[in-house]
């Protein structure tokens, strides 16, 4: 019998190994992954980029995204300003920098807010199939008939410009899309016998959707998801450039190409460039990672 | 059989015509209610509040006012802008033309780019070329069309002294200059179609290649040529034709922002004025307008689709 302390110390050890086995298995799993697709590690370190940006704006960004620098007027990017200043003496790169926190914002929380309604649409849709289903799916197929940017201008038309508005505007027509994918995942992991057999011991549909049939569609809503942030981020910078947005002066990438800065772009060209880079980079980033994603994870999606 | 597919096909289209139609509908009716004063204020659309009502029609029982709305825009009225005090249909006559040029010239780059990209990028597939068309595709579906815009009118100013047109010609007026302003817009608008569409071609058309029938065509020693073209570019393409019906609701909403940079006046130009002027009656005639197109069209790509594929019933 060993005594308390050595046995304390023993589990500690043991902790400690299948701690430091776990952490070695994750770091091998994202060599591997990187290994095998290069251009989703890229869309990865792009998308880590973007989140450290959003986090630790006032650290990062050299000025305000308000503030107006005395004497320095649609000055050219390296001049001190990296990314230049804009005809109102802002420096563009700090504003760059803080618009990273609207596109993640939107981002993120429209396509959790869309994913968690798809999920619980596309997953019963699939489940029960029958009556529910056919009208169901009429009502996406009726979202999906309005082209995107037409029907959210007209709903932003109705409740105001705006943050939360535009939110809620792109999750109901990133859940109607999303939907569609994750329910016809789920008509084919209720094929399997599984699912029969949950059933037939007596688990009630809840249990058998929560236990059996979520897990297997997992990876689908992550694939989804990943490559909706993208969509969603475009689509945030374009309701922004076309005034429906973020208002100001926050900085949106959108806005940023339109408004007043627009006639001085001729003369200061990088007031035009550098927030569509931003916005693009970090587009091709969750798309890279997105399509790398759904071949390692879930490969009957590709080519969807 | 073809007849049976289309009735199917026609049972799954009209009802969602009219659930958008009902959504459309409701547009009007989620107006605040401090809108509507603003409404009858700032734009002066009404004498008082409710005048203001009466003419968005929301002074009747919500039944009654959705069936009298569908049944007169059926038979093609769509009310009166508030904007205007014009036939919502006069205006939107005059527009629709432009959107559906700007739109055809768009859909018709996205094939021409998308396509012969696509096939390239299968039959060399894991090549050098592959990856950088597939990596091309990638950025076209990333880089907003709002910003190539831009670029492309304001970068040449600067350095050549060249901007494309942002004045309307009408073909009456002017008719080769008509039609080439829809030359950059379109092409800029088809730029992200053709990366979807060059993604399909290229999945189709591997899976395709994998067939036994184009070993068969290889073993009699056709030409590569003969062997992608004639025996699986066909097949491959029959599901391209799907997506591009999907391409249409994709363009449609291009058309917002690209008729607002070169100054075309069409429909998405449209809609934008309207949502500024809060011209409710005539927002929800666009939508309306918008969402039969996106309908009818994926229609006909269903029925087109079935013809074109035999084994396709359901």
């Amino acid at each position: 019998m060993a005594r308390p302390v050595e046995m304390e110390l023993r589990q500690e050890w043991r902790d400690g190994r299948a701690r430091s086995r776990a952490l070695g298995r994750a770091l091998l799993g994202l060599g591997r992954f990187s290994r095998r697709k290069p251009l989703g590690a890229l869309g990865a370190i792009i998308i880590l980029a973007l989140l450290v940006m959003a986090g630790f704006a006032e650290w990062i960004a050299p000025y305000a995204y308000d503030e107006q620098i005395p004497g320095a007027r649609l000055q050219p990017p390296g001049s001190g300003f990296l990314f230049g200043t804009d005809n109102v003496s802002r420096d563009i790169f700090s504003r760059i920098v803080y618009g990273a926190r609207v596109s993640v914002t939107v981002g993120f929380v429209t396509v959790l807010l869309g994913n968690l309604a798809a999920a619980a649409i596309g997953i019963t849709s699939g489940y029960f199939r029958g009556r529910y289903d056919i009208v169901v799916q009429r009502l996406v197929d009726a979202w999906q008939s309005f082209p995107y940017l037409i029907i959210i201008l007209s709903l932003l038309a109705v409740l105001g410009p705006g943050m939360l508005n535009v939110i809620l505007a792109l999750s109901i027509l990133v859940a109607a899309a999303a939907s569609r994918v994750i329910r016809g995942a789920t008509l084919s992991v209720v094929e399997h016998p599984y699912i029969e057999a949950a059933r037939a011991m007596g688990a009630g549909h809840l249990r058998v959707i929560l236990r059996h049939v979520l897990p297997n569609v997992t990876a689908t809503i992550v694939v989804v998801a990943t490559i909706g942030l993208g969509g969603v981020i475009l689509a945030e910078s374009a309701l922004s450039f076309l005034g429906f947005g973020v208002p100001p002066p926050h900085p949106s990438w959108g806005s940023m190409l339109s408004g007043s800065g627009r006639t001085y772009m001729y003369s200061a060209p990088w007031i035009a460039i550098w927030p569509g880079v931003a916005i693009s980079l970090v587009v091709f980033g969750f798309n890279m990672l997105g399509d790398a994603l759904r071949d390692v994870l879930d490969p009957r999606l590709r080519g969807s | 059989m073809l007849r049976k597919y289309a009735l199917k096909r026609l049972v799954v289209a009209v009802p969602s015509l009219v659930i958008a139609s009902v959504i459309v509908f409701s547009l009007s009716r989620m107006i605040p209610g401090d809108v509507v004063t603003l409404m009858m204020e700032e734009n002066q659309y009404a004498q008082d509040l409710e005048e203001m009502r009466a003419k968005l029609g929301l002074d009747r029982p919500i039944h009654v006012q959705y069936l009298e709305w569908v049944g007169r825009a059926v038979r093609g009225d769509l009310g009166s802008s508030l904007y205007s005090s014009r036939p919502i249909t006069t205006e939107l006559a005059y527009r629709l033309p432009v959107s559906l040029e700007l739109g055809a010239v768009a859909l018709t780059f996205a094939v021409l780019l998308g396509v012969p990209i696509g096939v390239l990028s299968a039959v060399r597939q894991d090549t050098v070329r592959d990856y950088v068309a597939r990596s091309t595709a990638i950025l076209g579906l990333s880089i907003p069309g709002f910003w190539l815009g831009t670029l492309v009118v304001v970068l040449p100013a600067i350095y050549f002294g060249w901007s494309p047109s942002i004045q309307y010609k009408a073909f009456a007026v002017d008719p080769w200059g008509h039609l080439a302003q829809f030359v950059i817009p379109g092409f800029l608008l088809g730029v992200a179609s053709a990366a979807s569409v060059m993604r399909l071609t290229r999945t189709q058309l591997l899976e395709v290649l994998r067939h036994d029938y184009v070993r068969t065509a290889w073993a009699k020693g056709l030409r590569e040529r003969t062997v992608v073209v004639k025996h699986s570019l066909k097949n491959a393409l029959i599901p391209v034709v799907t997506i591009l019906g999907i391409q249409v609701a994709q363009i449609l909403s291009g058309t917002v922002i690209f008729e607002s940079i070169f100054g075309l006046p069409g429909m998405g130009r449209y809609l934008f004025d309207s949502i500024t002027e809060r011209d409710y009656p005539a927002i929800q005639g666009i939508n309306l307008v918008v969402v039969t197109t996106v309908v009818g069209v994926n229609l006909l790509v269903d029925l087109v689709y079935g013809w074109l594929d035999p084994r396709i019933r359901y």
